[in-house]
C-alpha cells in the first residue's frame, strides 16, 4: 500500500523518453528510499506498470511510440492496474497546461524544471490535492 | 393669386399646359380689350350718326313749323306731321307751353294735349336742342322760335333698334375673332411649347439612362439656342462623368489589388509569427531539458543525493553551475514571455487567489536575498483586502517577484518595502526601495523591452532589462496601471493599480 507520508513505501514507476531526466527522478527517488522501475515511453511504461505493480507514476508526456496521455487512457482502462495515482512532469509549461492534464484524469501535475529538494513533497502536496 | 395657383395644383401642370394657358389667357384678355375698346367706338359713331339724323329732321321741322306754331294753325300742323309719316320715326310738336298738339303714327295727327310735357318743358328751359337716349329709342327735341320767340317744340323720336343689331353684328364678330386667335394662339403655343419640352424630355430620358448607368447615350442637339446649350453642355458632362467612373472602376480595381496583396502580406506576417512562436515555443522547450538535467544533478550534489559527499570547493564550484543555470533558465522565461507578449499570445489564467499567502510565499523565497545584502524587508497586507480575489496567482507572483528582484538589485543599502492595500474597488501593491533610483529621462523608457537605464549598469547589475518589460504588459493584460516615483539615489518607489474582483463579483458575473 501507498503510504503518501512516507516515501520508503513508494514503489514509483518513472516513464520519460530523456534518459537524464529518467536517472535524476530516479537518483531523488531513491534517496528518499522509494523502490524505483523505469521506462522509457508509454508502452513500455504500461509492460513495466502489468509486471511491477507501482503504487505510484510518474510521467513525462511527449514521448515517441506511446505518449502520456494514451498511456494514461490504457492505464485506467485495465482494472488491476486503473487506481494506481499517475503525476505528469512535463516541461510543457505553458498556460492552461495544468487544467489540461488535470481534466485529462491525472493526479497531479509538476512542471519542470523539477525543484530537486522539494520534489518529494510537491509528490505528497498533489496526491493530497 | 399664387396661392390660388398652388391650390389649384398650378406647379403640378406640364410645361406644355402652363405656357398654352398662360397664352390663351393673354390672348383672350387682349381680344376682349379691343373688342370692347372698338365697341364703345362703333356705338358713339352710331349715337352721332343718329343724333346728326335727328337735327336734321328737327330743322326741317322747325323750318316748316315755325309760322304754322305761331299761327296756331292746326291744319297747317297737320300737313306737316302727316309728310313725315312715312319717314320711319315718329315726330312731335308741342306749343308754348309744351303741351303736345300733335304726333305721327295716327290717322288723325292732332290730340292738343290740355297736359304740359315734362320734356317738352325741359327744351324750352334749356332753350337748346335735347338728346334723351332711352333704351330702346332716341327722344330730340329743340324749341321752336320765331326771332327769339319761343313758339313751341318739335321733336322725334328715332328706333335705336338698327342701331342695336350693327352693335350686335359688331359684337358677334368680335366674338369669332376672339375665339379664333384663341384657338390659333393655342396651337401656336402648342407648337411653341413643344420646342421647349420635346429636348428637356429628351434630358430627362437622357439623364434616367444615365442614371441607369447607360453612359453612351447621348442628348439630341435641338430646340432654341439655350435649350442646344443646356444639350451640348449635357452631353459634355456625361462625357466628363463617363471618364471618371472609368477612373474610378480603375482605382477601385488597383485598390482590389493592393488589399489582395495586402490581405496576402498579412497572412504571410502571421504565418511568418506563428513560426515564430512555434520556434521559440520549441527552443523553450529544447533548453529547459538539458537546463533541468543541469540544475537536477547540480541540485542533486549540492543535497548530498549522490553517493559522495563534495568538498566544501567542489560544493562551491557546484553552486555556481546551479546560480548560474538558474539565471540562464530565469533569461529563457522572460524570453519566451516577452514573445508570446509580442505575439498577443498571453493569456491570463484567472481564479480565486489569496493574496495573503501568495505575499507569504514571495516573501519567504526573497528573504534570503535580503539577508544576503542585510536589508531590511518587510510585506504587509492591509486588513480591508478580501481573503481571496480573482486573478492569475503565476503572473501575480512574477510581477511581485520581478519588482522585488529589481529592487533588491539595485539596493546596496536601507530597505525594500513590500504593501498591499485596497481601496474603491481597486487594489495596490507597492514595492519601495531604498536603491540607486531612477533619473527622470529613464522613467519613460524603463517599461520598454530590453531598456536599462545605461549599458555600464547592465555589466554592474546583469539582466538584460525584460523584467519589468513584462511586468508592464502582464499589468497592462490585467487592465491595471503601474507608476514609478523615484529620484537618483534615494530609491523608487512602483504602485501597480489593479481592479478588485471578489470571487462573488466573478461568480455573478459567470452564472
Amino acid at each position: 500500500m501507498l503510504d503518501v507520508n512516507n516515501p520508503k513505501s513508494w514503489r514509483v514507476l518513472i516513464v520519460d523518453d530523456e534518459a537524464d531526466n529518467l536517472n535524476l527522478v530516479g537518483i531523488v527517488m531513491e534517496f528518499h528510499g522509494a523502490e524505483v522501475f523505469k521506462a522509457g515511453d508509454g508502452l513500455e511504461g504500461l509492460e513495466k506498470a502489468r509486471d511491477m505493480r507501482p503504487n505510484l507514476i510518474l510521467m513525462d508526456l511527449s514521448m515517441p511510440q506511446m505518449d502520456g496521455w494514451t498511456f494514461l487512457a490504457e492505464l485506467r482502462g485495465e482494472d488491476d492496474l486503473a487506481r494506481i495515482p499517475v503525476i505528469a512532469l512535463t516541461a510543457h509549461a505553458m498556460d492552461g497546461d495544468r487544467e489540461r492534464v488535470i481534466d485529462a484524469g491525472f493526479d497531479g501535475y509538476i512542471s519542470k524544471p523539477l525543484q530537486i529538494a522539494t520534489l518529494v513533497q510537491d509528490i505528497e502536496r498533489q496526491l493530497y490535492y | 393669386m399664387i396661392d390660388n395657383l398652388k391650390r389649384f395644383g398650378w406647379s403640378n401642370w406640364s410645361l406644355v399646359v402652363q405656357l398654352t394657358v398662360t397664352r390663351i389667357l393673354l390672348i383672350a384678355v387682349t381680344v376682349i380689350g379691343i373688342t370692347w375698346v372698338s365697341l364703345r367706338r362703333e356705338q358713339a359713331n352710331f349715337q352721332a350718326e343718329l343724333e346728326n339724323q335727328a337735327d336734321l329732321a328737327l330743322n326741317v321741322l322747325e323750318e316748316s313749323s315755325a309760322n304754322a306754331l305761331y299761327q296756331l294753325d292746326a291744319d297747317s300742323i297737320e300737313e306737316i306731321v302727316l309728310e313725315f309719316e312715312d319717314t320711319g320715326f315718329v315726330v312731335k310738336i308741342y306749343d308754348e307751353n309744351g303741351r303736345l298738339i300733335a304726333e305721327t303714327q295716327h290717322d288723325n295727327p292732332l290730340r292738343f294735349s290740355l297736359e304740359t310735357d315734362a320734356f317738352a318743358m325741359r327744351v324750352l328751359q334749356e332753350d337748346s336742342t335735347v338728346y334723351d337716349w332711352q333704351s330702346e329709342q332716341l327722344v330730340a327735341a329743340k324749341p321752336v322760335r320765331i326771332g327769339r320767340v319761343p313758339v313751341g317744340v318739335a321733336s322725334v323720336v328715332f328706333s335705336t333698334a338698327p342701331l342695336d343689331a350693327k352693335i350686335a353684328d359688331v359684337q358677334r364678330s368680335g366674338v369669332e375673332v376672339a375665339l379664333l386667335a384663341m384657338l390659333l394662339g393655342a396651337i401656336v403655343s402648342i407648337v411653341l411649347s413643344r420646342t421647349i419640352t420635346v429636348p428637356l424630355t429628351d434630358l430627362a430620358k437622357a439623364t434616367e439612362h444615365i442614371a441607369q448607368g447607360n453612359w453612351s447615350h447621348q442628348v439630341p442637339v435641338h430646340g432654341s439656342a439655350e435649350l442646344k446649350k443646356v444639350g451640348t453642355s449635357f452631353n459634355a458632362m456625361v462625357g466628363q462623368l463617363r471618364q471618371r467612373e472609368a477612373q474610378i472602376v480603375k482605382t477601385t480595381g488597383d485598390l482590389a489589388v493592393e488589399v489582395e496583396e495586402r490581405k496576402r502580406a498579412e497572412e504571410a506576417a502571421r504565418n511568418a509569427n506563428q513560426l515564430k512562436s512555434n520556434f521559440l515555443a520549441n527552443m523553450s522547450h529544447e533548453l529547459r531539458t538539458p537546463l533541468n538535467a543541469i540544475i537536477g544533478f547540480s541540485d542533486v550534489m549540492l543535497l548530498g543525493m549522490g553517493s559522495d559527499p563534495l568538498t566544501s570547493k567542489q560544493n562551491d564550484q557546484v553552486t555556481r553551475i546551479r546560480d548560474n543555470s538558474s539565471r540562464l533558465l530565469t533569461l529563457i522565461n522572460d524570453i519566451l514571455d516577452i514573445s508570446r507578449i509580442e505575439s498577443g499570445r498571453m493569456e491570463l489564467v484567472n481564479r480565486p487567489v489569496d493574496v495573503r499567502k501568495l505575499v507569504q510565499n514571495i516573501t519567504n523565497q526573497m528573504q534570503s536575498l535580503a539577508n544576503e545584502k542585510k536589508l531590511e524587508f518587510a510585506a504587509s497586507v492591509d486588513d480591508s483586502l478580501p481573503p481571496s480575489i480573482v486573478g492569475d496567482e503565476k503572473r501575480l507572483e512574477q510581477i511581485v517577484v520581478n519588482l522585488l528582484s529589481n529592487a533588491f538589485k539595485f539596493t546596496k543599502a536601507g530597505s525594500v518595502i513590500l504593501k498591499v492595500t485596497c481601496e474603491n474597488q481597486m487594489w495596490q501593491l507597492t514595492v519601495r526601495d531604498t536603491g540607486i533610483g531612477i533619473p527622470p529621462h529613464a522613467q519613460e523608457t524603463i517599461f520598454e523591452p530590453f531598456r536599462q537605464v545605461d549599458g555600464s549598469s547592465t555589466r554592474e547589475y546583469g539582466g538584460v532589462g525584460l523584467g519589468l518589460a513584462i511586468t508592464h504588459e502582464l499589468v497592462r493584460l490585467m487592465n491595471g496601471q503601474i507608476q514609478l516615483e523615484s529620484k537618483r539615489g534615494e530609491g523608487s518607489t512602483f504602485t501597480i493599480t489593479l481592479p478588485l474582483i471578489s470571487v462573488e463579483q466573478s461568480v455573478k458575473s459567470a452564472g
